[in-house]
């Protein structure tokens, strides 16, 4: 029996056998996968990390060595490493899990990073000329410059969460076992995002990311504001999925082709039936613009920002964004060029109403945390200027600007999370009053953070901005730049009121200090000053953007 | 009208009585149970169109999983099942939505593909589509593994109950739904089925952890 079930299955496996896997493509979203795994497998053993760790490592330390032995040295180097993180940590914390799970899941994701890094500097840009794109997985994968940073902003964006968060979950007794690993699939479904070449393997991963951000949003079950917010995502997120699931399976069925590189060839033919193209577009932008919450499909963001728990929210607004804006580049630059004359005016629409309406509704805001869901929402039109310029330029500036939103935004909600942490409940304006007299430190980095996000010349948000609206102007949208630049002004209003109300006004004598641990510390030390040297001397990184616009095509 | 007409007519108006039952049911059991059969009605259309491996899967999946999972559903959340159980609020609006969505698709399918007369189809056998995902497209079917993990620790994660989380929730709705209490004192008062000697007593931290 099992040998004639051998024999029916061999030539089936002759089939798929000669199809290549290049591993080199995929190697950065393996580590957080790998440690995602083990660290579900450390959770079941309770208190006796080492029987994991010391096997996990084991193998890990086998398959580097085997690595290195083909001379692929870094990777063989990185998984060894992170591999004896988790032992090394379990040691070195006895009896303390929820440690032991944050600085393996932080290796694993700083592995990734250096993963990326070595990628860049083998297979994206071998020579000092230029970026090159790479073609993987038959064609389900594209590396090229959206990828690269993509990588980049998601898990630096991970990595400076995970010690912000560590406290605040700790004291709100929420810091399950789960929530690493689900960190780290929703970082592999963000980068898959990013790499997505054909709408299948898009989709696929846009709902990896989007089921592990609702039960991660949904974290503080006994908060009934978090359940909501989690409800909330659920249910909107699911309608959204469809919507673009819709739009895509028109798309299909306009032009017979799943990949974005053949949509984008065959889309302007005349055989082409143009009204089903068009209404799978339509429907696209409808199911992506919930995603990366366009004005008028954004009104989950708020409650769900404001409801969710604070590190979560902070990861969903730096790298989400990113993830989706990723999408949505690769979507309209690649897939629907041909169309451009039915798309750019209806997204630089969308930026229009995006940029006023979150601007001016954050002026009424009392509550912190939903003035920072109205200024992601606001910054989702700056980023979306950049994709209606349609040109290399707007590419590889709204790559940029979301970099630099995201270290902006993690620093903001991290100062958040010390506010929050001295009394439960929200933090409304109020509660910052005089902080820059009670503790200037934290009170001095929200403010940089704002400032970043206002767009401030010499931190990183400033040649962000300049660069979209560069390249906005450049492609004959000077309406758009002029509502874009009348938009800061008015975001720069409710940003500098906070930085005023922490510094002009008299302190609260009752209440107490922020609760600032190490981890929360570190992290937004590390995002501070993140912007001001991507603010100040940002050069040897743009030359990198500047190169990042080769797209498979 | 062939033979392979009138299947596809008669399974079609199975279908469709099917679906309106479905939102016409004042019980939501029934409708329920209608919708598993206008899920299985789209079943008998893949196949009529050819399409067995379509069908088998539509069946599986929708009509074995899905529809079971909505009863189940039903049945566990304690939903109201009754005849008073559904409101008709929104029934015009819903109807002009998808009356809508259906002239427009309907309209696109006819202008694009109305007059072209399809070759006899012999969709691809299960073999093929079998090298198709392991060959092809190996990426997404990977991805959907870990879409699945996700969900199965989503899951678990909201759905067990594990003293010695915060958040403000009245004490009514506790003692309503059987949980441990969620202040701290109630979590240090069962160290020993929670925290399994994990931390040392008097860490706050320790009714978080398992």
């Amino acid at each position: 029996m099992s040998t004639s079930l051998l024999s029916a299955v061999t030539p089936l496996l002759a089939q798929i056998a000669p199809v290549s896997v290049e591993w080199s493509a995929v190697a950065p979203e393996l580590l957080p996968t790998a440690m995602a795994l083990v660290l579900l497998l450390v959770a079941i053993a309770r208190g006796r990390e080492l029987i994991v760790a010391v096997p996990a490592a084991l193998i890990a330390a086998a398959v580097g060595i085997w690595l290195i032995s083909m001379a692929v040295v870094v990777p063989g180097a990185v998984v060894i490493a992170v591999g004896f993180a988790l032992p090394a940590s379990a040691v070195a914390f006895p009896r303390r899990q929820s440690l032991i799970r944050a600085f393996s899941a932080a290796a694993a994701l700083v592995g990734a990073l250096v993963l990326t890094g070595w990628q860049y500097a083998t297979v994206l840009a071998p020579t000092a000329g230029g970026m090159t794109s790479q073609e993987a997985l038959q064609g389900a994968l594209a590396n090229d410059g959206i990828a690269f940073f993509t990588r980049v902003t998601v898990y630096l964006s991970a990595l400076l969460i995970l010690p912000i968060g560590y406290g605040y979950l700790q004291e709100r007794r929420i810091n399950r076992a789960e929530v690493e690993p689900l960190l780290l699939l929703t970082v592999v479904g963000m980068a898959a995002l990013g790499t997505a070449n054909d709408l299948i393997t898009m989709f696929v991963a846009l709902e990896v990311l989007s089921i592990a951000l609702y039960v991660l949003s949904g974290l503080a079950r006994r908060d009934r504001r978090s359940q909501e917010a989690s409800l909330k995502y659920f249910v909107l997120g699911a309608v959204s999925s469809a919507i673009l699931l819709y739009g895509m399976a028109l798309v299909y069925v306009a032009t017979g082709s799943l990949d974005l590189a053949g949509i984008g060839s065959s889309i302007g033919l005349v055989t082409t039936p143009r009204v089903v193209a068009a209404l799978g577009l339509a429907l696209v932008t409808v199911g992506i613009g919930f995603k990366i919450s366009l004005a008028p499909f954004h009104f989950w963001t708020p409650d769900v920002y404001q409801g969710a728990p604070t590190n979560i929210t902070a990861f969903m607004a730096a790298a989400t964004k990113a993830a989706g804006f990723a999408a949505v580049l690769r979507l309209y630059m690649v897939a629907f060029p041909a169309l451009e004359s039915l798309w750019v005016p209806i997204l630089a629409g969308l930026a229009a109403i995006t940029m006023l309406y979150g601007a001016i509704v954050a002026l009424v805001q009392g509550d912190l945390k939903r003035i920072l869901a109205y200024s992601a929402i606001t910054h989702a039109g700056y980023a979306i200027i950049g994709v209606t310029a349609n040109s290399d330029a707007g590419l590889t500036s709204t790559l940029w600007y979301l970099l630099t939103y995201a270290i902006g935004t993690i620093g903001a909600f991290g100062c958040v999370i010390a506010l929050e942490r001295r009394r439960r409940g929200e933090v409304t304006l109020k509660e910052l009053r005089g902080l820059g007299r009670t503790s200037p430190l934290l009170a001095g980095i929200l403010a940089l953070s704002l400032l970043s996000l206002a767009g401030i010349p010499a931190t990183a948000g400033f040649i962000g901005k300049l660069l979209v609206f560069q390249a906005g102007i450049a492609a004959g949208l000077t309406w758009l730049v002029i509502i874009g630049v009348l938009s800061s002004v008015i975001a720069a209003f409710f940003y500098l009121r906070i930085a005023a109300t922490m510094f002009l006004e008299e302190p609260d004598p009752e209440r107490g200090l922020p609760v600032v641990s190490t981890g929360l510390s570190l992290g937004v030390s590390v995002a501070a000053t993140l912007i001001i040297y991507l603010g100040v001397y940002p050069q040897p990184f743009l030359q990198i953007v500047e190169t990042a616009a080769a797209l498979v095509r | 009208m062939t033979g392979h007409d009138a299947v596809f007519l008669l399974v079609a108006l199975f279908t469709g009585g099917a679906a309106l039952l479905t939102v016409t049911s004042k019980n939501l059991f029934h409708a329920a149970l209608f919708l598993a059969a206008t899920l299985a009605g789209i079943a008998g259309v893949f196949l009529v169109l050819r399409a067995d491996f379509l069908a088998l899967v539509q069946l599986v999946v929708y009509v074995g999983a899905v529809a079971v999972l909505f009863l189940f559903g039903l049945m566990v959340t304690r939903a109201p099942i009754g005849r008073e159980a559904l409101d008709g609020q929104n029934r015009g609006l819903a109807l002009a939505v998808s009356g809508t969505l259906f002239v427009v698709l309907s309209g696109l399918i006819i202008q694009s593909f109305g007059g072209v007369r399809a070759a006899e189809v012999t969709g691809p056998g299960i073999r093929e589509i079998g090298i198709a995902i392991f060959a092809h497209w190996v990426l997404p079917f990977e991805l959907l593994s870990m879409l699945l993990l996700a969900a199965l620790i989503g899951a678990i994660l909201l759905a067990r109950r594990e003293s010695g989380e915060s958040g403000e929730e009245s004490v009514e709705r506790r003692i309503d739904f059987g949980d441990e209490p969620s202040t701290e004192a109630g979590a240090q008062a069962l160290p020993a089925a929670d925290t399994a000697g994990e931390l040392p007593a008097g860490e706050p931290v320790a009714g978080g952890e398992r």
